[in-house]
């Protein structure tokens, strides 16, 4: 066995599996937008662009592709606000404890997602916990909506990205060191500036990942705007599966699919670009 | 420029004992201190509790007067330069030091004119552009201490700063770094376990030991009149006797512990006279360690293993090798006499 061959023989179970189960499926999605489907219903087996044509003549296209980015990025922005102070206190706490904070911080992945949402839905609904609080204190007279629209998925795909998010800061965190903090204080700084001049500067690798992941995640996310949508929010995960298995339209699924990820492989090569910028 | 003093400092961490036991010490303005001690002693401790890093359990610091305990770290107007010397890897060299001048708002014109004042004084006028991780060990250690007196600060805190540099580097850099210090008349602590550093470049000593100071006097002081064993066998080489020999007081009383340091120990061969040397040893060579300047004779004798130390260029030692027969010198006048603590 020649050495410059061993490397890649380790690597083959890892890019057999990848395949067999990614790049496939993908190629075989991908043959399916080319096939066209008739009125009927039926799949007709073609190479042919007509699905794609009828998608980006399609102004419902662009509606969804502006509300999945706008969802994304709510989601994503709320889950790095709210998970860069739990990242950084479980990054330098020294408590003995920590571990099993960190298992806390991400313990929202060991539920299934249909089960997080059932749960939001009641903490949310009409009668749920956070209207029956907010009218206990005499703060509203009737129940803000906050399911079945935006503001429910929102709130939804905000918690159910920050698991990853806060992963990412912490893996992003590399570069924070107490003693550069330290030292910017003895240097004259407050607190706060030193938060701003060294310990954001220095954690915006993991930020920018953090919300990366986060976007990425909460785009492609299904069963939350599915679920705390109730049918009004449409977002592109929404409506290919809408499209599979509603209008059994496969070629149309398949082709607005391949459009989703063409939007997050150009979102990750916007990530690299900049990452690229801020390395320099 | 002020003057330092602490009293009655104390830290414990956890359960352990403590890291610093009700210590005082007073530095004189424009002075600069060597804290001295092995890792662990709590000298470290010591300088964060004076830079406002960690709180004292007891105690107070005091700078020019004021009481400065409860101040936070960044009302101090100390400067710090670490270890590892934190440098704000996403600015230059020129925005690292003028970083503290910035938080002092001070404008522009005059903060870019004190950087450059600062990276002159380190000889770095021309990599002020540079980020840290474009420049050397040696020259970010330059640039970490033209951040910490470029804030002009009323106390300078040097903590290990020489130890990540390589031997030579080191030997340049804390005689710049004592030019410096002496140039801007700042009151300067420096930690170190290194007693060649600690006697190189400082007005005093301070030998800690277990969070406490063993002894605190100038660089001969410490070194020639130690007046523990601690210290002795800390700061440079000793040979501890526990046989009785002849001692300025007479013979070594019971319960007493003779040390004398291997440069002050002839070498006498084939039956020199010990010309006044009132002890002497005779035995074979065990090793002969040459380091080039200096070369060190370890020889088996009745009071135990003694080494002597003489000059590279001494013929004494020509020609010795292991299982030579040799005679130890030493006079009673270098023999230090401590009581054995129990």
């Amino acid at each position: 066995m020649t050495p410059r061959l061993l490397p890649w023989l380790l690597l083959a179970p890892a890019l057999v599996a990848l395949s067999l189960v990614f790049v496939l499926p993908i190629a075989w999605l991908f043959r399916i937008s080319l096939n066209i489907s008739e009125g009927s219903g039926a799949m007709v087996e073609a190479v042919a662009l007509d699905s794609y044509a009828t998608l980006f003549a399609d102004d419902f296209t662009w509606a969804l592709t502006a509300n999945s980015f706008r969802l994304a990025a709510t989601a994503s922005t709320g889950a790095v606000l709210l998970g860069y102070p739990i990242a950084l206190f479980l990054f330098r706490t020294r408590s003995r404890f920590r571990p099993l904070l960190a298992i806390l911080a991400v313990a929202p992945l060991m539920v299934s997602g249909v089960a997080r949402v059932v749960g939001w839905l009641v903490v949310l609904g009409d009668q749920g916990l956070v209207n029956a609080a907010l009218i206990g204190l005499g703060l509203v007279e009737r129940p803000v909506p906050l399911i079945n629209n935006w503001d429910g998925v929102a709130i939804g795909l905000t918690e159910s990205v920050m698991p990853y998010v806060i992963l990412s800061l912490l893996a992003g965190f590399g570069r924070l060191d107490r003693s550069v903090e330290e030292a910017a204080a003895t240097l004259g700084a407050p607190p706060w500036r030193v938060f701003l001049r060294i310990t954001l500067p220095l954690s915006l690798p993991g930020v920018v990942l953090g919300w990366l992941i986060g976007f990425v995640l909460a785009m492609s996310a299904f069963v939350t705007p599915r679920l705390l949508g109730g049918g009004r929010v449409f977002v592109l995960a929404t409506e290919i599966y809408d499209l599979a298995l509603e209008s059994v339209d496969w070629p149309a699924a398949a082709a607005l699919a391949m459009y989703a990820l063409a939007l997050l492989l150009l979102v990750l090569a916007a990530y690299t670009a900049l990452t690229r910028r801020i390395a320099h | 420029m002020a003057e330092l003093a602490l009293a009655g400092l104390s830290k414990r961490y956890g359960e352990g004992p403590p890291a610093v036991d009700a210590l005082d010490l007073a530095v004189a303005e424009g002075e600069f201190l060597a804290l001295l001690g092995p890792s662990g002693c709590g000298k470290t401790t010591t300088l964060r509790i004076v830079a406002g890093l960690v709180p004292p359990d007891a105690g107070t610091v005091r700078l020019g007067g004021h009481d400065i305990t409860a101040l936070p770290v960044h009302r101090r107007d100390i400067g710090l330069v670490f270890q590892s010397y934190a440098l704000f890897p996403h600015m230059t060299a020129a925005g690292n030091v003028g970083f503290g001048l910035e938080m002092r708002g001070l404008p522009r014109a005059e903060r870019d004119r004190r950087v450059a004042e600062a990276l002159r004084l380190v000889r770095l006028e021309e990599l002020g552009h540079r980020r840290p991780r474009e420049l050397s060990g040696g020259q970010q250690q330059r640039v970490a201490l033209a951040r910490a007196i470029a804030i002009r600060p009323s106390l300078l805190l040097l903590d290990e700063c020489l130890s990540n540099l390589d031997a030579k580097l080191r030997e340049e850099m804390r005689g710049e770094i004592r030019d410096i210090q002496r140039a801007a008349g700042i009151t300067a602590v420096f930690v170190t376990h290194d007693q060649t550093e600690a006697l190189a470049i400082c007005d005093r000593v301070a030998v800690m030991r277990e969070g406490r100071i063993e002894q605190i006097g100038t660089p001969e002081e410490v070194y020639e009149r130690p007046e523990t064993p601690f210290v002795a066998g800390f700061l440079g080489r000793m040979n501890r006797i526990a046989a009785p020999v002849a001692t300025v007081r007479g013979r070594l009383p019971s319960g007493h512990v003779a040390m004398v340091r291997p440069h002050r120990v002839r070498i006498l061969r084939d039956g020199a006279d010990p010309r006044g040397a009132e002890n002497r040893a005779d035995g074979t060579v065990r090793r002969i360690t040459y380091i080039g300047d200096v070369v060190q004779v370890e020889v088996e004798t009745p009071l135990g293993r003694l080494a002597a130390e003489v000059s590279g260029a001494a013929p004494e030692w020509r020609g010795l090798g292991p299982g030579a027969p040799v005679g130890l010198a030493w006079a009673a006048a270098d023999t230090l006499v401590f009581p054995v603590r129990a």
